[in-house]
């Protein structure tokens, strides 16, 4: 995917994650590992930018003895989610241009 | 490549970060490593799977801002001793008026590029009110003499089709101002990031 496009994706993806559920670094990269490739280099920054932005909050949770982040969607976070449901509508309307663009060659 | 060494390869790495923001970043790729572990993967895999320490590294430190690579740049590698501090003051002289150039001209490279899109807006910008009064103007002209009046409007008409030429290269060459611009800022910068083996 072009990497402009794919950087705009990127934040809302992450979103979506967690706005299924309460997640953590790891298990994010493997949920949305078969729908957009993600690095865990680039998660980070990611995830720093949504919790600065109070998208996300972090609490650290005790697993098998070791302190995992785990991440909670805000109704900030959910907003974010509508605002790029609603901005989608008309990106389709854009690619349905762009579509008849190209089928009039 | 173990945990602990990659661990301790990407800490050494990224000194330039503070203390904090260093020990944040270790601890989310050792929280990744131990559930890439407790999912199945060997040790040695998840490693690999992250990439090369060095790219990490050199990756975290690019997003890093301007002023923080310059202060590891010019930080001495072990701390500031006492010659490292000596030899500092008495290159004052030589290193404050070179640093104050070096700010300086990128900030005349910054305002250069700024000043000529401003230029060639206002030059497009002159060219419409040129226009636009040129046709205004020929119509009061029309009690004088009819044939002078057209010629004003005609004059006034085709300053307004240049503009039209005008403001689509005007657009092209800003965009590409301000690209060219940023691509020297952005190479400047990459100079600042130690690479390593």
């Amino acid at each position: 995917m072009n990497a402009q496009l794919k950087k705009g994706l990127l934040d809302v993806c992450v979103l979506s994650v967690l706005n299924r559920g309460e997640s953590y670094g790891y298990k994010i990269l493997k949920d949305l590992g078969e729908y957009i490739e993600l690095s865990e280099s680039t998660l980070y920054p990611i995830l720093r930018r949504l919790e600065a932005g109070n998208c996300v909050t972090v609490r650290p949770v005790e697993h098998e003895g070791r302190l995992r982040k785990m991440y909670t969607i805000t109704n900030t976070g959910k907003m974010q989610l509508m605002d790029f449901l609603a901005d989608w509508k008309e990106v389709e309307r854009i690619y349905q241009y762009i579509r008849e663009g190209v089928d009039l060659d | 490549m173990t945990k602990e060494v990659f661990l301790r390869e990407l800490s050494r790495k990224l000194h330039p970060l503070s203390d904090i923001e260093a020990k944040q970043r270790l601890s989310y790729y050792e929280e990744l490593l131990d559930d890439m572990m407790e999912d199945g993967i060997q040790e040695e895999a998840a490693v690999a799977k992250l990439g090369d320490v060095n790219e990490v590294a050199e990756e975290i430190l690019r997003e890093q801002p301007l002023p923080t690579l310059v202060k590891n740049r010019v930080r001495p590698k072990n701390g500031w001793t006492a010659a490292a501090i000596t030899v500092a003051i008495l290159g004052a002289p030589l290193w404050i008026p070179l640093l104050f150039a070096l700010v300086l001209t990128a900030g005349a490279v910054a305002l250069s590029i700024a000043a000529v899109i401003l230029s060639l807006v206002l030059c497009v910008a002159a060219f419409v009110c040129a226009g636009v009064l040129a046709v205004i103007r020929g119509f009061g002209l029309f009690p004088v003499s009819g044939s002078y009046a057209v010629f004003v409007i005609g004059v006034g008409i085709v300053m307004l089709g240049i503009t039209c030429l005008a403001s689509l290269a005007v657009k092209y060459a800003a965009v590409g101002l301000y690209r060219g611009g940023r691509w020297l800022f952005c190479t400047a910068k990459g100079l600042l990031v130690v690479k390593e083996g």
